[in-house]
Protein backbone atom coordinates (compact mmCIF):
# COMPACT_ATOMS: atom_id res chain seq x y z
CA UNK A 1 0.00 0.00 0.00
CA UNK A 2 2.87 2.33 0.75
CA UNK A 3 4.22 1.44 -2.69
CA UNK A 4 1.00 2.72 -4.17
CA UNK A 5 1.37 5.97 -2.27
CA UNK A 6 4.96 6.45 -3.38
CA UNK A 7 3.98 5.68 -6.96
CA UNK A 8 1.15 8.20 -6.87
CA UNK A 9 3.47 10.78 -5.38
CA UNK A 10 6.17 10.09 -8.01
CA UNK A 11 3.72 10.40 -10.88
CA UNK A 12 2.16 13.63 -9.72
CA UNK A 13 5.48 15.21 -8.75
CA UNK A 14 6.84 14.24 -12.17
CA UNK A 15 3.86 15.96 -13.78
CA UNK A 16 4.42 19.08 -11.70
CA UNK A 17 8.16 19.05 -12.41
CA UNK A 18 7.79 18.63 -16.14
CA UNK A 19 5.14 21.33 -16.23
CA UNK A 20 7.55 23.68 -14.48
CA UNK A 21 10.26 22.83 -17.01
CA UNK A 22 7.94 23.37 -19.96
CA UNK A 23 6.72 26.62 -18.49
CA UNK A 24 10.25 27.85 -17.85
CA UNK A 25 11.36 26.98 -21.35
CA UNK A 26 8.38 28.76 -22.89
CA UNK A 27 9.21 31.78 -20.75
CA UNK A 28 12.78 31.74 -21.95
CA UNK A 29 11.79 31.45 -25.60
CA UNK A 30 9.19 34.16 -25.45
CA UNK A 31 11.65 36.45 -23.75
CA UNK A 32 14.16 35.86 -26.48
CA UNK A 33 11.56 36.46 -29.16
CA UNK A 34 10.53 39.64 -27.46
CA UNK A 35 14.09 40.89 -27.44
CA UNK A 36 14.27 40.44 -31.14
CA UNK A 37 11.32 42.68 -31.70
CA UNK A 38 12.46 45.91 -33.03
CA UNK A 39 10.79 48.90 -34.47
CA UNK A 40 12.62 50.18 -37.50
CA UNK A 41 12.46 53.95 -37.71
CA UNK A 42 13.33 55.39 -41.10
CA UNK A 43 14.65 58.92 -40.59
CA UNK A 44 13.63 61.68 -42.98
CA UNK A 45 16.59 62.15 -45.37
CA UNK A 46 16.40 65.93 -45.08
CA UNK A 47 17.01 65.82 -41.31
CA UNK A 48 20.25 67.35 -40.07
CA UNK A 49 22.61 65.64 -37.68
CA UNK A 50 21.26 67.75 -34.85
CA UNK A 51 17.70 66.80 -35.82
CA UNK A 52 18.69 63.13 -35.87
CA UNK A 53 20.21 63.39 -32.41
CA UNK A 54 17.13 65.15 -31.07
CA UNK A 55 14.94 62.46 -32.60
CA UNK A 56 17.02 59.77 -30.94
CA UNK A 57 16.51 61.37 -27.55
CA UNK A 58 12.79 61.83 -28.13
CA UNK A 59 12.42 58.18 -29.04
CA UNK A 60 14.39 57.05 -26.03
CA UNK A 61 12.08 59.10 -23.82
CA UNK A 62 8.99 57.20 -24.94
CA UNK A 63 7.58 54.75 -22.45
CA UNK A 64 8.39 51.06 -23.05
CA UNK A 65 11.37 51.91 -25.25
CA UNK A 66 14.57 50.02 -24.42
CA UNK A 67 17.69 50.37 -26.50
CA UNK A 68 17.82 52.84 -29.35
CA UNK A 69 20.52 51.98 -31.86
CA UNK A 70 21.58 54.24 -34.70
CA UNK A 71 22.22 52.61 -38.06
CA UNK A 72 23.52 54.81 -40.83
CA UNK A 73 22.52 54.08 -44.42
CA UNK A 74 26.07 53.05 -45.19
CA UNK A 75 26.00 50.47 -42.40
CA UNK A 76 22.63 49.25 -43.60
CA UNK A 77 23.95 48.84 -47.08
CA UNK A 78 26.89 46.91 -45.75
CA UNK A 79 24.50 44.62 -43.89
CA UNK A 80 22.58 43.89 -47.03
CA UNK A 81 25.80 43.28 -48.92
CA UNK A 82 26.61 40.53 -46.55
CA UNK A 83 23.32 38.84 -47.23
CA UNK A 84 23.04 39.45 -50.93
CA UNK A 85 26.32 39.04 -52.78
CA UNK A 86 25.28 40.89 -55.91
CA UNK A 87 27.14 43.95 -56.77
CA UNK A 88 25.77 46.80 -54.72
CA UNK A 89 28.63 49.12 -55.61
CA UNK A 90 26.41 51.24 -57.78
CA UNK A 91 24.23 52.03 -54.79
CA UNK A 92 26.94 53.45 -52.66
CA UNK A 93 27.28 57.08 -51.86
CA UNK A 94 24.50 59.34 -53.11
CA UNK A 95 22.77 56.49 -54.91
CA UNK A 96 22.12 54.71 -51.63
CA UNK A 97 18.33 54.40 -51.49
CA UNK A 98 18.33 53.44 -47.87
CA UNK A 99 17.70 55.77 -44.97
CA UNK A 100 19.51 56.36 -41.76
CA UNK A 101 17.70 54.36 -39.13
CA UNK A 102 17.08 53.97 -35.53
CA UNK A 103 16.57 50.39 -34.36
CA UNK A 104 14.34 50.60 -31.33
CA UNK A 105 13.83 47.80 -28.83
CA UNK A 106 10.39 47.71 -27.24
CA UNK A 107 9.77 46.06 -23.89
CA UNK A 108 6.61 43.99 -23.96
CA UNK A 109 5.07 42.90 -27.23
CA UNK A 110 1.73 44.34 -26.29
CA UNK A 111 3.20 47.85 -26.29
CA UNK A 112 4.55 47.85 -29.81
CA UNK A 113 1.58 49.45 -31.49
CA UNK A 114 1.56 52.32 -29.03
CA UNK A 115 5.25 52.96 -29.47
CA UNK A 116 5.06 52.83 -33.26
CA UNK A 117 2.22 55.33 -33.23
CA UNK A 118 4.09 57.69 -30.95
CA UNK A 119 7.24 57.51 -33.01
CA UNK A 120 5.35 58.18 -36.23
CA UNK A 121 4.00 61.32 -34.64
CA UNK A 122 7.50 62.73 -34.09
CA UNK A 123 9.24 65.17 -36.44
CA UNK A 124 11.81 63.91 -38.94
CA UNK A 125 10.38 60.44 -38.99
CA UNK A 126 9.76 59.09 -42.46
CA UNK A 127 8.05 55.95 -41.31
CA UNK A 128 8.31 53.55 -38.39
CA UNK A 129 7.32 49.98 -38.77
CA UNK A 130 8.06 46.49 -37.66
CA UNK A 131 9.86 45.44 -40.71
CA UNK A 132 8.61 42.68 -42.90
CA UNK A 133 7.76 40.18 -40.23
CA UNK A 134 4.29 40.41 -38.80
CA UNK A 135 4.83 39.32 -35.27
CA UNK A 136 1.43 40.13 -33.87
CA UNK A 137 0.14 36.65 -34.69
CA UNK A 138 3.08 35.00 -32.96
CA UNK A 139 2.77 37.28 -29.94
CA UNK A 140 -0.87 36.38 -29.56
CA UNK A 141 -0.05 32.71 -29.78
CA UNK A 142 2.55 33.08 -27.03
CA UNK A 143 0.12 34.83 -24.70
CA UNK A 144 -2.49 32.16 -25.24
CA UNK A 145 0.05 29.41 -24.61
CA UNK A 146 1.04 31.02 -21.33
CA UNK A 147 -2.54 31.12 -20.11
CA UNK A 148 -3.19 27.55 -21.19
CA UNK A 149 -0.09 26.34 -19.36
CA UNK A 150 -1.01 28.24 -16.22
CA UNK A 151 -4.46 26.68 -16.32
CA UNK A 152 -2.98 23.22 -16.85
CA UNK A 153 -0.66 23.78 -13.92
CA UNK A 154 -3.56 24.70 -11.67
CA UNK A 155 -5.50 21.63 -12.76
CA UNK A 156 -2.48 19.39 -12.24
CA UNK A 157 -1.92 20.65 -8.73
CA UNK A 158 -5.54 19.99 -7.81
CA UNK A 159 -5.34 16.49 -9.28
CA UNK A 160 -2.08 15.92 -7.44
CA UNK A 161 -3.52 16.91 -4.08
CA UNK A 162 -6.58 14.71 -4.55
CA UNK A 163 -4.62 11.74 -5.85
CA UNK A 164 -2.06 11.79 -3.10
CA UNK A 165 -4.63 12.49 -0.42
CA UNK A 166 -6.78 9.56 -1.46
CA UNK A 167 -3.92 7.13 -1.88
CA UNK A 168 -2.57 7.92 1.55
CA UNK A 169 -6.05 7.68 2.99
CA UNK A 170 -6.43 4.16 1.62
CA UNK A 171 -3.12 3.22 3.20
CA UNK A 172 -4.18 4.51 6.57
CA UNK A 173 -7.71 3.10 6.48
CA UNK A 174 -6.16 -0.28 6.01
CA UNK A 175 -4.51 0.18 9.38
CA UNK A 176 -7.67 1.17 11.15
CA UNK A 177 -7.40 -1.74 13.57
CA UNK A 178 -3.96 -0.58 14.57
CA UNK A 179 -5.21 2.87 15.35
CA UNK A 180 -8.14 1.48 17.32
CA UNK A 181 -5.80 -0.57 19.47
CA UNK A 182 -3.62 2.45 20.10
CA UNK A 183 -6.61 4.39 21.32
CA UNK A 184 -7.81 1.60 23.58
CA UNK A 185 -4.40 1.40 25.17
CA UNK A 186 -4.68 5.07 26.09
CA UNK A 187 -2.64 6.86 23.44
CA UNK A 188 -3.33 10.54 22.86
CA UNK A 189 -4.36 11.55 19.35
CA UNK A 190 -1.11 13.39 18.74
CA UNK A 191 0.85 10.30 19.74
CA UNK A 192 -1.07 8.16 17.27
CA UNK A 193 -0.85 10.73 14.50
CA UNK A 194 2.91 11.26 14.69
CA UNK A 195 4.21 8.08 13.00
CA UNK A 196 1.68 8.41 10.19
CA UNK A 197 2.69 12.00 9.56
CA UNK A 198 6.35 10.96 9.39
CA UNK A 199 5.33 8.27 6.94
CA UNK A 200 3.53 10.85 4.83
CA UNK A 201 6.58 13.09 4.79
CA UNK A 202 8.81 10.17 3.83
CA UNK A 203 6.47 9.12 1.05
CA UNK A 204 6.59 12.68 -0.22
CA UNK A 205 10.36 12.78 -0.10
CA UNK A 206 10.92 9.43 -1.78
CA UNK A 207 8.27 10.08 -4.44
CA UNK A 208 9.82 13.44 -5.24
CA UNK A 209 13.31 11.93 -5.36
CA UNK A 210 12.15 9.35 -7.92
CA UNK A 211 10.29 12.01 -9.86
CA UNK A 212 13.32 14.27 -10.09
CA UNK A 213 15.53 11.36 -11.15
CA UNK A 214 13.13 10.43 -13.95
CA UNK A 215 12.70 14.06 -14.95
CA UNK A 216 16.47 14.50 -15.17
CA UNK A 217 16.80 11.36 -17.26
CA UNK A 218 14.02 12.38 -19.63
CA UNK A 219 15.08 16.01 -20.05
CA UNK A 220 18.75 15.22 -20.49
CA UNK A 221 17.93 12.22 -22.64
CA UNK A 222 15.74 14.25 -24.96
CA UNK A 223 18.50 16.78 -25.45
CA UNK A 224 21.10 14.11 -26.11
CA UNK A 225 18.80 12.24 -28.50
CA UNK A 226 17.90 15.41 -30.36
CA UNK A 227 21.57 16.22 -30.75
CA UNK A 228 22.86 12.78 -31.66
CA UNK A 229 19.98 11.39 -33.68
CA UNK A 230 18.56 14.47 -35.34
CA UNK A 231 21.45 16.90 -35.09
CA UNK A 232 19.22 19.49 -33.51
CA UNK A 233 21.01 22.10 -31.49
CA UNK A 234 19.16 22.21 -28.21
CA UNK A 235 21.01 25.14 -26.69
CA UNK A 236 17.84 27.18 -26.97
CA UNK A 237 16.45 25.11 -24.10
CA UNK A 238 17.07 25.91 -20.46
CA UNK A 239 20.18 23.96 -19.46
CA UNK A 240 19.53 20.90 -17.28
CA UNK A 241 21.88 22.04 -14.52
CA UNK A 242 21.32 23.90 -12.27
CA UNK A 243 17.60 24.28 -13.03
CA UNK A 244 16.88 20.65 -12.26
CA UNK A 245 18.34 21.12 -8.78
CA UNK A 246 16.04 24.03 -8.01
CA UNK A 247 13.06 22.17 -9.40
CA UNK A 248 14.14 19.15 -7.36
CA UNK A 249 14.19 21.14 -4.15
CA UNK A 250 10.85 22.70 -5.04
CA UNK A 251 9.01 19.47 -5.64
CA UNK A 252 10.79 17.90 -2.68
CA UNK A 253 9.25 20.50 -0.41
CA UNK A 254 5.91 20.21 -2.19
CA UNK A 255 5.99 16.42 -1.90
CA UNK A 256 6.68 16.50 1.82
CA UNK A 257 3.96 19.08 2.32
CA UNK A 258 1.39 17.07 0.39
CA UNK A 259 2.44 13.86 2.14
CA UNK A 260 2.08 15.41 5.57
CA UNK A 261 -1.23 17.08 4.74
CA UNK A 262 -2.64 13.90 3.25
CA UNK A 263 -1.62 11.86 6.28
CA UNK A 264 -3.03 14.33 8.78
CA UNK A 265 -6.37 14.53 6.99
CA UNK A 266 -6.73 10.78 6.83
CA UNK A 267 -5.77 10.09 10.43
CA UNK A 268 -8.07 12.83 11.65
CA UNK A 269 -11.01 11.09 10.02
CA UNK A 270 -10.20 7.93 11.96
CA UNK A 271 -9.64 9.71 15.24
CA UNK A 272 -13.06 11.34 15.30
CA UNK A 273 -14.66 10.17 18.51
CA UNK B 1 -14.64 1.93 42.71
CA UNK B 2 -17.17 1.67 39.93
CA UNK B 3 -20.68 3.01 40.31
CA UNK B 4 -23.39 2.64 37.70
CA UNK B 5 -26.71 4.40 38.29
CA UNK B 6 -29.58 3.78 35.86
CA UNK B 7 -27.16 3.22 33.06
CA UNK B 8 -28.68 2.50 29.64
CA UNK B 9 -27.18 2.23 26.20
CA UNK B 10 -29.23 2.37 23.02
CA UNK B 11 -27.42 2.05 19.73
CA UNK B 12 -28.31 4.13 16.68
CA UNK B 13 -30.15 1.20 15.13
CA UNK B 14 -32.56 1.19 18.04
CA UNK B 15 -31.18 -1.82 19.89
CA UNK B 16 -31.16 -1.35 23.66
CA UNK B 17 -28.03 -3.20 24.69
CA UNK B 18 -27.93 -2.15 28.33
CA UNK B 19 -31.17 -1.41 30.14
CA UNK B 20 -31.27 0.58 33.36
CA UNK B 21 -28.47 -1.02 35.33
CA UNK B 22 -27.53 0.11 38.80
CA UNK B 23 -24.67 -1.53 40.64
CA UNK B 24 -21.48 -0.87 42.53
CA UNK B 25 -18.12 -2.59 42.38
CA UNK B 26 -15.55 -1.86 45.05
CA UNK B 27 -11.83 -1.62 44.50
CA UNK B 28 -10.16 -5.00 44.62
CA UNK B 29 -13.19 -7.13 43.75
CA UNK B 30 -13.20 -9.95 41.22
CA UNK B 31 -16.45 -9.92 39.28
CA UNK B 32 -17.75 -12.24 36.57
CA UNK B 33 -20.20 -10.89 34.02
CA UNK B 34 -22.22 -13.77 32.59
CA UNK B 35 -25.20 -14.15 30.29
CA UNK B 36 -26.20 -15.46 26.90
CA UNK B 37 -25.02 -13.88 23.64
CA UNK B 38 -26.68 -10.56 23.08
CA UNK B 39 -27.30 -10.05 26.77
CA UNK B 40 -25.25 -6.89 26.79
CA UNK B 41 -22.02 -8.20 28.35
CA UNK B 42 -19.71 -6.71 25.78
CA UNK B 43 -21.50 -3.39 25.72
CA UNK B 44 -21.44 -3.28 29.53
CA UNK B 45 -17.68 -3.71 29.55
CA UNK B 46 -17.16 -1.18 26.76
CA UNK B 47 -18.95 1.40 28.88
CA UNK B 48 -16.26 1.14 31.52
CA UNK B 49 -13.42 2.48 29.36
CA UNK B 50 -15.71 4.66 27.25
CA UNK B 51 -15.25 2.64 24.13
CA UNK B 52 -18.99 3.15 24.05
CA UNK B 53 -20.87 6.06 25.61
CA UNK B 54 -23.97 5.49 27.71
CA UNK B 55 -27.16 7.11 26.42
CA UNK B 56 -28.48 7.78 29.90
CA UNK B 57 -27.59 7.38 33.52
CA UNK B 58 -24.42 8.19 35.38
CA UNK B 59 -21.25 6.16 35.52
CA UNK B 60 -18.36 6.87 37.81
CA UNK B 61 -15.04 5.06 37.54
CA UNK B 62 -12.79 6.15 40.40
CA UNK B 63 -12.30 9.89 39.94
CA UNK B 64 -13.73 9.95 36.41
CA UNK B 65 -17.36 10.88 35.82
CA UNK B 66 -17.80 9.30 32.44
CA UNK B 67 -20.84 11.24 31.32
CA UNK B 68 -18.98 14.49 31.82
CA UNK B 69 -15.42 13.54 30.98
CA UNK B 70 -13.37 15.85 28.72
CA UNK B 71 -11.86 14.57 25.49
CA UNK B 72 -8.31 15.12 26.61
CA UNK B 73 -8.91 13.17 29.81
CA UNK B 74 -9.94 10.09 27.86
CA UNK B 75 -6.43 8.72 27.43
CA UNK B 76 -6.01 9.08 31.21
CA UNK B 77 -9.10 6.97 31.81
CA UNK B 78 -7.83 4.35 29.41
CA UNK B 79 -4.63 4.06 31.41
CA UNK B 80 -6.56 3.54 34.64
CA UNK B 81 -8.78 0.89 33.09
CA UNK B 82 -6.73 -1.81 31.41
CA UNK B 83 -8.55 -3.92 28.82
CA UNK B 84 -8.00 -7.45 27.59
CA UNK B 85 -9.90 -8.75 24.56
CA UNK B 86 -10.94 -12.12 23.25
CA UNK B 87 -8.87 -11.58 20.09
CA UNK B 88 -5.83 -10.27 22.00
CA UNK B 89 -5.48 -7.15 19.82
CA UNK B 90 -1.71 -7.05 19.78
CA UNK B 91 0.02 -4.82 17.24
CA UNK B 92 1.22 -7.36 14.66
CA UNK B 93 4.41 -5.61 13.62
CA UNK B 94 5.76 -5.19 17.16
CA UNK B 95 7.58 -7.73 19.32
CA UNK B 96 6.28 -8.81 22.73
CA UNK B 97 8.52 -6.27 24.38
CA UNK B 98 7.44 -3.50 22.03
CA UNK B 99 3.75 -4.30 22.40
CA UNK B 100 3.92 -3.98 26.16
CA UNK B 101 6.24 -1.00 25.93
CA UNK B 102 3.72 0.78 23.70
CA UNK B 103 1.31 1.15 26.60
CA UNK B 104 4.10 2.82 28.57
CA UNK B 105 5.36 4.98 25.72
CA UNK B 106 2.00 6.66 25.35
CA UNK B 107 2.39 8.00 28.89
CA UNK B 108 5.74 9.54 28.07
CA UNK B 109 7.78 7.24 30.30
CA UNK B 110 11.55 7.23 29.84
CA UNK B 111 13.36 4.42 28.07
CA UNK B 112 14.85 3.20 31.30
CA UNK B 113 11.53 3.14 33.13
CA UNK B 114 9.91 1.35 30.24
CA UNK B 115 12.57 -1.34 30.08
CA UNK B 116 12.31 -1.95 33.81
CA UNK B 117 8.54 -2.21 33.90
CA UNK B 118 8.24 -4.36 30.76
CA UNK B 119 10.71 -6.88 32.14
CA UNK B 120 8.78 -6.83 35.41
CA UNK B 121 5.45 -7.75 33.87
CA UNK B 122 7.02 -10.23 31.45
CA UNK B 123 8.41 -12.00 34.47
CA UNK B 124 5.02 -11.88 36.15
CA UNK B 125 3.34 -13.67 33.27
CA UNK B 126 6.25 -16.03 32.74
CA UNK B 127 7.20 -15.03 29.22
CA UNK B 128 10.60 -13.40 29.70
CA UNK B 129 12.06 -15.82 27.18
CA UNK B 130 9.71 -14.69 24.42
CA UNK B 131 10.64 -11.07 24.68
CA UNK B 132 11.59 -10.57 21.03
CA UNK B 133 8.96 -12.72 19.35
CA UNK B 134 6.26 -11.33 17.14
CA UNK B 135 2.58 -12.14 17.80
CA UNK B 136 2.41 -14.55 14.87
CA UNK B 137 5.22 -16.52 16.48
CA UNK B 138 3.32 -16.98 19.71
CA UNK B 139 0.55 -19.40 20.69
CA UNK B 140 -2.90 -18.09 21.56
CA UNK B 141 -2.27 -18.44 25.26
CA UNK B 142 1.07 -16.64 25.01
CA UNK B 143 -0.49 -13.81 23.01
CA UNK B 144 -3.18 -13.38 25.60
CA UNK B 145 -0.59 -13.27 28.34
CA UNK B 146 1.29 -10.54 26.47
CA UNK B 147 -2.01 -8.71 26.10
CA UNK B 148 -2.62 -8.99 29.82
CA UNK B 149 0.92 -7.78 30.51
CA UNK B 150 0.23 -4.76 28.30
CA UNK B 151 -3.04 -4.12 30.08
CA UNK B 152 -1.39 -4.01 33.50
CA UNK B 153 1.82 -2.25 32.45
CA UNK B 154 0.56 1.10 33.64
CA UNK B 155 -0.59 -0.42 36.96
CA UNK B 156 -4.27 0.29 36.34
CA UNK B 157 -6.66 0.07 39.23
CA UNK B 158 -9.18 -1.80 37.11
CA UNK B 159 -8.75 -4.59 34.60
CA UNK B 160 -11.61 -5.37 32.22
CA UNK B 161 -11.39 -8.69 30.41
CA UNK B 162 -13.93 -9.41 27.67
CA UNK B 163 -13.97 -13.20 27.21
CA UNK B 164 -10.24 -13.52 27.68
CA UNK B 165 -10.34 -17.30 27.46
CA UNK B 166 -12.75 -17.49 24.55
CA UNK B 167 -10.14 -18.51 21.97
CA UNK B 168 -8.14 -20.79 24.24
CA UNK B 169 -8.15 -24.46 25.15
CA UNK B 170 -9.22 -25.45 28.70
CA UNK B 171 -5.72 -25.82 30.13
CA UNK B 172 -4.50 -22.53 28.75
CA UNK B 173 -7.75 -20.93 29.86
CA UNK B 174 -7.01 -21.99 33.41
CA UNK B 175 -3.49 -20.54 33.19
CA UNK B 176 -4.95 -17.23 32.13
CA UNK B 177 -7.46 -17.41 34.93
CA UNK B 178 -4.67 -17.90 37.43
CA UNK B 179 -2.81 -14.88 36.14
CA UNK B 180 -5.95 -12.79 36.43
CA UNK B 181 -6.47 -13.94 39.99
CA UNK B 182 -2.83 -13.14 40.78
CA UNK B 183 -3.38 -9.65 39.50
CA UNK B 184 -6.54 -9.39 41.53
CA UNK B 185 -4.75 -10.46 44.67
CA UNK B 186 -2.33 -7.58 44.15
CA UNK B 187 -5.22 -5.16 44.52
CA UNK B 188 -6.52 -4.64 40.98
CA UNK B 189 -10.26 -4.84 40.41
CA UNK B 190 -10.91 -7.52 37.79
CA UNK B 191 -14.09 -7.60 35.76
CA UNK B 192 -14.36 -10.59 33.48
CA UNK B 193 -17.05 -11.30 30.94
CA UNK B 194 -17.26 -14.98 30.16
CA UNK B 195 -19.17 -17.93 28.72
CA UNK B 196 -16.95 -20.36 30.52
CA UNK B 197 -19.21 -22.01 33.07
CA UNK B 198 -16.43 -24.36 34.17
CA UNK B 199 -14.20 -21.51 35.27
CA UNK B 200 -17.02 -19.65 36.98
CA UNK B 201 -17.95 -22.70 38.97
CA UNK B 202 -14.36 -23.72 39.76
CA UNK B 203 -13.09 -20.32 40.78
CA UNK B 204 -15.93 -18.74 42.67
CA UNK B 205 -16.30 -14.99 42.71
CA UNK B 206 -19.10 -12.45 42.53
CA UNK B 207 -21.34 -13.15 39.53
CA UNK B 208 -23.35 -10.49 37.75
CA UNK B 209 -25.85 -12.02 35.35
CA UNK B 210 -27.21 -10.05 32.41
CA UNK B 211 -30.16 -10.88 30.18
CA UNK B 212 -31.53 -8.64 27.46
CA UNK B 213 -29.46 -5.83 28.87
CA UNK B 214 -30.86 -6.08 32.37
CA UNK B 215 -29.13 -7.14 35.55
CA UNK B 216 -31.12 -10.11 36.71
CA UNK B 217 -28.82 -11.49 39.35
CA UNK B 218 -25.97 -10.42 41.59
CA UNK B 219 -24.51 -13.31 43.56
CA UNK B 220 -21.52 -13.37 45.83
CA UNK B 221 -19.51 -16.53 44.98
CA UNK B 222 -22.36 -17.73 42.79
CA UNK B 223 -22.57 -20.67 40.46
CA UNK B 224 -22.76 -20.06 36.69
CA UNK B 225 -26.45 -20.98 36.47
CA UNK B 226 -27.56 -19.64 39.80
CA UNK B 227 -29.97 -16.77 39.94
CA UNK B 228 -30.91 -15.02 43.15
Amino acid sequence: MTTASILAMTVTMFMVGSLVLVFANVQKLTNEVEQEIQVRVNIDPVASEADEEKLGEEIAAIEFVGDVIYRSKEDELAEYQEIITENFDELEGDSNPLNNMYLVHVTGPQNIEIVVDKINALDNVLVANLGSIDLSGLINAIEVTRYVLALLAAVFVVIAVLLISNTIRLTIYARQTEIEIMRLVGAKNSFIRAPFVYEGATIGLIGSAFAIAVLYAVYQGLQNAAGELFAINTSFLIPTMPSIIFIGIGIGVLGILLGVMGARRSVRKLLVN
Amino acid sequence: MIQLTNISKQYDNGVVAVNDITLRIEQGEFVYIVGPSGSGKSTFMKLLNLEVKATSGSLTVDKFKLDRIKKRELPMLRREVGVVFQDFKLLPNLTSFENIAYALEVTGASGKEIKKRVNEVLHLIGLSHKIHQYPDELSGGEQQRIAIARAIANKPRILVADEPTGNLDPDTAMEIMEILEDINRMGTTVIMGTHNDYLVNQRKHRVLRLEHGRLISDLYKGDYREIN
